[in-house]
């Protein structure tokens, strides 16, 4: 008996059952390849990047009006916290565990320092990234420096915006002193020297505010001419080139989101394509179309145009005339800038989206060299006229403080349409509720109130953590 | 069996009731000719039983004709060699009757006592073939007594040939029921254990067996998840005990703990025996907290073989559909929309796609397009019987339904062999096999993704009826204009152009041997595996949104799940002195898992034509995945049944279960219980109330377990994310969740109280239980800060209150003249509530309940109130004018727009004032059966229902959403207008109202429904004989045909979330339910 007991008693080892399809953290960490995996975990959480929010409330876009109820109702403002589309703070926060991880674990790892001094400030680079986004999109938000292994410690209440801040801007001048200048081959497209630097250079601008007084703008100024005088950037020299699939890893994206068509791609071209439009696989969604004030901002001669909108199509022969002011969203001019026509699946466009473009790095240095000088400089000028040649349009001179200042604002809006500016740029400027207020296409009439230049924070995330406040008015 | 015995000079009669005290048996032979012997004179030691019956009878020939589980049958003969010995010749004056016994199907019943009721000595038993020849010298009765029938009584008068039919007897205390890793008879009972008969699992026509118990067995609650065929269904026993873990009942088929009931042929089962409180589950240690069900399949019997035919054949259409707008009112609709939101009518006449209002018709009805009348039917082909030494049952099964909605359908086609041999008079050996073959097809109905052009129902109720089904070019119509602002999908091309086959090819068998060592101690091993292998394929053709967005899009998806099961029992089972009875099991049982996945894609097809038959003609390739699954259960079990003098009786039961689901430092978990029963009825001083015939009163505590989580959850298990760097696809890994090494058994105690009564005989029964089961360690995916990076983990948080009544009450209410009619009824109250949750007082449950185009979880778990709260905005009204909305918390509403409650009163209406809307849970359920049979005739009308538990209708937002985007409910008929001031349905409005999840979107869910309406005839036996038959009836069935219920959607039972615990009573996108009409046979050869 006590030998069958023997045997029924060793069996009990057989329930120490692990995967056999993952690894566990447990025994995950320890080398080179993990570390490198760790990273890419990095990448991969922000390639969703959201057009949405600032296309829906801004000024640049009219969502599909009898569509998903959600959607114009952030167009309107009638904007309450659980609204669908609102919900960038848990994938931020993914991002930023990630990154997280990777700066506590890899100073354990034996690898060659060099590189993994770099990973380090790759990982300090898209962190810093995630919480620029939150802090722009909610305000101050939870700061997490540290990788969530337990349930201690997790609800943490938000910290200043000032303090928020101060964490980006650690993080990323950490990173500009470790990052290189560029990669070869394989590793395009991984956080450079200059998209540190760059990004520095946005936050210093939007730190800067509508505060004509403030040191940011020689900070933001600065930093954007240091990414300028790398010689590393360049813009293409036609606008459309910067937007093709032969732009991966090439001379204008400081800083992009890499795709590969059929592959692992978004579907930014046919979800904001013309609705139910046959020349998309799966047909265009049309979540969104493009506002009549932005379509007609455009010159007639700026290449832009053609290249952000679509306003005619062809299909078995039959021409379709699209129209700014047609309510039927199969008939309207809708955006088609990253739009990759090679692509034969729904989810398959494999251009890639800029987080940082060289556009947006030399608009940068006019607006803060004009604000910090007091007006245009000779360089500024020609931050400025270097994105207007390329377009195709005149070169401007003889502007003064005031007017050079709208000129780039106008610019921005012209160049960098949904790429994630506008409304960033309208609240930096504080010139949301008036522009919102000034849109009244297809009978908007936003209820937009001095609260929303911040977004609530979304209603499933305040109600884990009870030590999170709402943001004012919502 | 081995007896020891000393007796001189005893009559025959008191030796037997010595042996039958001793061995447990009743003896039953023929008196007449035994008492043609002397008194006896025995002294044995351990002898074997046959010996002692050889001694007791010489000089006569005794013969053990059969043995049952506790009664022996003998036959006495004279032996041929001792032809000197002469009996006793009859008297003069007698009369012989002569006549056969039979069952209600027409079979001879063997070894029936046959006796004079005035001269109970004078008797004889019944042949094989149930024939009797009895000499009667006086006396006006004759009376019929075997066990497990009712008994009869017969006049004599000048007859001589008396035939008579025994029916079963019903409530027999005598009745064997199945527990885990054994049987009792019904009255030594200590548990909660109710039974569902063969009668009722198959009354219904019903694709699995969980059905068979629904309004019949009280404290279980059976929802259907989903009307179509082949779908699944919610079982609750006695509550909801657990958030995240299962709370589904453990199914044992014929020992074999298993799932899948679809592949389990119902007309298979002999009976179902539900084992409800902790002393009867907690044999089953982690895996008995939600109740046990013990599935016994129909073995082979000594006798005759038997040849049977049971079939039916029927047809099925909707119960419901959902009212929608027709094309004109909808037309009028859209122009009332987009007017009050300051735009041109839509249909203003300008173009034919936009006429006017007046000039519609009817236009298309979508349900109507894609719902169609169906056939069911099922047919069974069985044999069974067997010698003394083997028995065997062996059926062939078909069962195949067509669905309501066109392109679906559920195919089973079953073998069982089931084999029982006696080796020798020690070793027993027997098998229990099916082999079964299902194969499906699914409409695109309930499933996620949540837009209306994945969902065939959602697209038919969405989709404007001014659409038509066809272009004028005869490809199918497509518009994703502004009428189709959900994106629906032609819904008839959806029902044409998915195709969605599961098919699924099984083997379970499990295999025993019984090992008598001694006379009181017995082995038994069993060795069984569930062999499973499942396929589905899946093609999406260009024709429709989703597929010509890929170019046509197949896959391939195969799993295959090896599990086998070994136990072991020792039984030590013995009566001392005749008052104590002892039975003792010892057991050790081993499980093994392994399920293996592995799934291949491809996209981009040239044609329609070889659908998933030929990925390699893909032209875009997408990764193949696979993926593997384990878990080991090792056991360890314990019991003691104590009974002392037939009046007290004990259970003890003891498992030490151990999991490799739980974290390192809690593999194991030890589960035990104790129960107490006294039967009352058998007091001397209760001897003389003569109408209670039964009277027990149980008392049970024990602990059970809950592991039904997915593997591997303590562990932080790190998962691949693809990325693109430097223009290649690359993969990075970060953790899936956060690892917790306690993770540990959710613990089930339960204590019950209950109480058995007979009166009259047993004609009238009643069973009431009353319950309290706590659920502490509660496994509870805890919705963590998503500051954290992830949104949810599980851990052993809070304690789940399940408190309940539940009465069962059979009776039968008439017997006489051949007209017999009797009744069942159930009913369960049961109240659920959350305890404790960790220390927060309330949680908003993680977000599997998100459901289309919300970004909210609509369930609040909170303490102090059930599980499974609906939460959000209390409707107040509309709003009639502008001094209503200015004394209101919504400054920016317009007349008609929806007035919520501003719940805290604080003069703004934002979240904070969502409150509880409704619940789930049922107050009550319950079910009355009742049967009327006479002369051959047999009517059956079975009513269940449930009562006080709410739906929350997420149909309301799509077709009470009012925007004109969408077709809507005639219930927007009654909107509100300036000049209809309607206080329950809002203005119609092109720019979309809130979204907002209110008490407009649930609905009373109670429903009282006639399940089963049935009429039979059984042929007269007469009308059968020359055609060999032994018995036919034929029977018309009505299922679903009335249902008394309030709600609007197409079913009160539905459950979107299936069985998922916290989502329950949500309702999106269901299949609808069905009411059949069928023709049955069942025939006996």
């Amino acid at each position: 008996l006590s030998c069958l007991a023997m045997i029924l008693f060793s069996c009990e080892s057989r329930l120490d059952v692990t995967p056999l399809s993952n690894l566990t953290d447990a025994t995950y960490y320890k080398t080179a390849e993990d570390a490198k995996a760790a990273l890419g975990a990095c990448y991969a959480s922000i390639s969703n990047p959201d057009v949405f929010i600032d296309l829906a409330t801004s000024d640049d876009a009219v969502p599909f009006l009898t569509g998903d109820a959600n959607r114009p109702l952030l167009w309107r403002y009638d904007i309450t916290p659980d609204n669908a589309f609102i919900r960038f703070y848990p994938a931020a926060y993914t991002s930023i565990n990630r990154c997280n991880i990777v700066i506590n674990r890899l100073p354990a790892i034996a690898m060659d320092e060099n590189l993994k001094q770099r990973y380090i400030a790759e990982a300090k680079f898209l962190r810093a990234l995630a919480y620029f986004n939150l802090v722009r999109l909610y305000g101050g938000v939870p700061i997490m420096t540290t990788e969530t292994d337990g349930l201690e410690g997790l609800e943490v209440a938000r910290a200043s915006i000032d303090e928020v801040y101060q964490l980006i801007e650690r993080d990323l001048l950490a990173a500009e002193q470790v990052l290189p200048l560029s990669y070869d081959g394989i590793d395009k497209g991984r956080a450079t020297q200059g998209a540190a630097k760059g990004i520095l250079a946005k936050v210093y601008l939007t730190r800067a505010g509508t505060d004509r007084g403030s040191p940011y703008w020689q900070q933001a100024a600065a930093k954007a001419k240091e990414v300028m005088d790398q010689g590393v950037y360049d813009l293409y020299p036609t606008f459309a080139q910067a937007f093709s699939l032969q732009a991966r890893g090439g001379i204008e994206n400081v800083f992009e989101v890499q795709y590969l068509t059929d592959v692992r791609g978004h579907s930014l071209g046919r979800g904001y394509g013309i609705r139910s439009a046959p020349i998309y696989p799966g047909g265009g969604a049309g979540i969104a179309r493009v506002a009549a004030n932005l379509f007609n901002l455009y010159q007639d001669n700026d290449q832009r145009k053609a290249v952000s909108f679509i306003t005619s199509y062809s299909y078995q022969g039959k021409t379709v005339e699209l129209s700014v002011t047609d309510p039927n969203p199969a008939n309207a001019v809708s955006f088609q800038k990253l739009w990759d026509k090679t692509a034969t699946t729904n989810g398959g466009e494999g251009t890639s989206f800029p987080i940082l473009r060289f556009a947006d790095v030399l608009l940068i240095y006019a607006e803060a060299s004009n604000e910090r000088d007091g007006g245009p400089s000779v360089e500024a000028y020609e931050a400025l006229n270097r994105v207007r040649q390329r377009a195709g349009i005149n070169a401007l001179s003889g502007l003064d403080y005031e007017s050079f200042r709208a000129a780039v604002w106008l610019e921005r809006r012209l160049e960098l349409t949904f790429e994630n500016n506008r409304r960033f740029d309208l609240i930096r400027t504080g010139q949301l509720l008036q522009a919102i207020k000034a849109d009244t296409g297809f009978g908007r009439n936003a209820q937009i109130q001095e609260h929303h230049t911040l977004l609530p924070i979304p209603q499933l995330d305040m109600d884990v953590n009870p030590l999170l406040e709402q943001n004012p008015g919502y | 069996q081995r007896v020891t015995l000393k007796v001189n000079n005893v009559a025959i009669k008191e030796v037997m009731r010595r042996l039958g005290k001793m061995t447990g048996y009743d003896f039953i032979y023929n008196v007449d000719r035994s008492n043609t012997l002397k008194q006896v004179s025995i002294d044995v030691k351990e002898t074997p039983i046959e010996e002692v019956l050889k001694q007791c009878f010489y000089p006569l020939k005794v013969e053990i004709v059969s043995k049952e589980e506790k009664t022996v049958v003998l036959k006495l003969s004279e032996r041929s060699s001792l032809g000197g010995v002469s009996l006793r010749p009859p008297g003069l004056s007698q009369l012989i009757i002569e006549g056969r016994v039979t069952d209600k199907d027409g079979r001879g019943l063997e070894g029936v006592s046959v006796f004079v009721k005035e001269h109970p000595k004078v008797g004889t038993i019944t042949n094989r073939d149930g024939y009797y020849s009895l000499s009667v010298r006086d006396g006006a009765f004759i009376v019929f007594s075997f066990t497990g029938f009712q008994r009869k009584e017969e006049s004599i008068g000048q007859r001589t040939q008396i035939n008579v039919t025994l029916a079963e007897q019903e409530s027999a205390l005598d009745e064997v029921v199945v527990v885990g890793y054994g049987t009792v008879r019904r009255g030594d009972l200590t548990g909660a254990v109710s039974t569902v008969g063969e009668k009722d699992i198959r009354a219904t026509p019903i694709v699995a067996l969980d059905r068979a118990m629904q309004g019949r067995v009280a404290g279980v609650n059976v929802t259907t998840n989903s009307a179509r065929p082949g779908g699944a269904t919610t079982v609750r026993i006695r509550g909801t005990g657990s958030v995240n873990a299962g709370n589904e009942p453990l199914y044992v088929i014929d020992g074999f703990p298993t799932g899948d009931l679809n592949s389990i042929n119902i007309n298979d089962i002999e009976s179902m025996e539900v084992l409800k409180d902790a002393s009867a589950t907690a044999i089953y240690g982690s895996r008995g907290s939600n109740g046990v069900i013990m599935v016994t399949t129909r073995r082979g019997k000594v006798g005759k073989s038997i040849v049977s035919y049971d079939g039916y054949y029927g047809e099925q259409r909707v119960r419901r559909k959902i009212p929608l707008l027709n094309a004109r009112q909808f037309a009028e609709f859209v122009n009332d929309a987009n007017v009050n939101n300051a735009s041109a009518p839509y249909f203003d006449g300008s173009s034919d796609e936009r006429p006017l209002p007046s000039s519609l018709g009817e236009g298309t009805d979508w349900q109507d397009v894609i719902l169609r009348k169906a056939p069911i039917q099922d047919h069974q082909l069985g044999i069974s019987g067997g010698s003394e030494k083997t028995r065997y049952a062996i059926s062939l099964g078909y069962y195949g339904q067509d669905g309501i909605v066109i392109g679906s359908d559920f195919k089973r086609y079953s073998l069982r062999t089931n084999v029982d041999s006696d080796v020798s008079s020690r070793l027993k050996v027997g098998l229990s096999a099916q082999g079964v073959h299902t194969s499906s097809n699914s409409a695109r109905t309930e499933i996620a993704g949540n837009t209306a052009y994945e969902s065939v129902v959602s697209s038919a109720l969405n989709y404007s009826p001014t659409f038509p089904v066809w272009n004028s070019d005869g490809a199918y119509f497509s518009n994703q204009g502004p009428l189709n602002g959900l994106g629906a999908d032609n819904p008839y091309a959806m029902s044409q152009e998915f195709t969605n086959k599961g098919s699924l090819i099984r083997f379970l068998a499990n295999t025993y041997a019984e090992f008598k060592i001694s006379d009181h101690l017995r082995f038994k091993t069993t060795l069984g595996a569930d062999l499973q292998s499942n396929k589905a394929s899946n093609y999406i053709s260009r024709l429709v949104i989703t597929g010509a967005s890929l170019g046509g899009s197949a896959s391939v998806a195969s799993a295959q799940t090896i599990n086998w099961l070994n136990e072991n029992t020792l039984t030590y089972e013995r009566t001392f002195g005749s008052i104590h009875q002892l039975n003792a099991l010892l057991g050790y049982s081993y499980q093994q898992s392994d399920y293996e996945t592995a799934t291949a894609n491809a996209n981009t097809f040239n044609d329609d034509f070889a659908k998933y038959h030929n990925l390699g003609a893909g032209s875009t390739l997408i990764p193949a995945s696979s993926g593997v699954n384990q878990w080991r259960l090792i056991s360890y079990i314990a019991r003691v049944n104590y009974g002392f003098d037939d009046r007290f009786l004990l259970t003890l039961t003891g498992r030490r279960d151990g999991s490799s689901r739980f974290g390192t430092n809690n593999k194991f978990g030890f589960f035990p219980s104790g129960a107490f029963a006294w039967k009352v009825r058998n007091e001397t001083w209760m001897q003389d109330l003569k109408y209670l015939s039964d009277a027990k009163l149980r008392i049970s505590y024990g602990l059970s377990g809950n592991q039904e989580i997915d593997n591997y959850r303590f562990l932080a298990n790190i998962t691949p994310l693809p990325y693109v760097l430097g223009g290649a696809l690359l993969t990075g890994n970060a953790p899936q969740g956060i690892a917790n090494p306690d993770l540990r058994w959710e613990k089930n105690a339960q204590l019950d109280i209950g109480l058995d009564l007979g009166f009259f005989d047993n004609r009238l029964s009643f069973t009431g239980d009353y319950y309290v089961k706590t659920t502490s360690d509660l496994l509870f995916s805890v919705g963590v800060p998503t500051n954290s990076g992830f949104s949810s983990m599980l851990q052993n948080i809070g304690r789940v209150q399940n408190k309940g009544v539940e009465l069962a009450l059979n009776s039968t209410n008439i017997d006489h003249g051949g007209f017999r009619w009797t009744s069942a009824f159930n009913i369960t109250f049961n109240k659920n509530k959350v305890l404790a949750l960790d220390n927060r007082t309330e949680f908003r449950a993680g977000s599997d309940a998100q459901v289309h185009r919300t970004n909210i979880s609509p369930i609040l778990m909170r303490v102090g109130t059930p599980i499974g709260n609906f939460y959000g905005f209390k409707m107040e009204g509309i709003f009639q004018n502008e001094n209503e909305i200015a004394a209101s918390a919504q400054p920016n509403a317009k007349p008609g727009d929806i007035h919520y409650a501003d719940i805290n009163g604080d003069g703004i209406f934002n979240d904070e004032d969502r409150t509880i809307i409704g619940n789930a849970n049922p107050d009550a359920f319950g079910g009355l059966n009742n049967t009327i049979s006479y002369k051959g005739f047999d009517l059956n009308i079975f009513i269940q229902g449930t009562f006080g538990n709410e739906i929350l209708n997420y149909g309301t937002f799509d077709q009470m959403n009012m925007t004109g985007g969408n077709n809507q409910s005639t219930r927007v008929l009654d909107r509100w207008t300036p000049t209809n001031p309607s206080n329950s349905v809002p203005r119609a409005n092109a720019a979309g109202g809130s979204r907002l999840l209110s008490t407009l979107h649930v609905e009373d869910g109670s429903y009282i429904r006639f399940k089963n309406i049935s009429l039979g005839y059984t042929l007269p036996t007469s009308w059968l004989r020359s055609l060999s038959v032994s018995s036919c009836r034929i029977y018309i069935t009505g299922q679903n045909l009335f249902t008394i219920t309030s709600y609007t959607g197409y079913d009160p039972e539905v459950n979107r979330f299936g069985s998922d615990t916290i989502s329950q009573g949500i309702d999106y996108g269901a299949y609808p339910a069905a009411k059949t009409y069928l023709l049955g046979l069942n025939v006996k050869f």
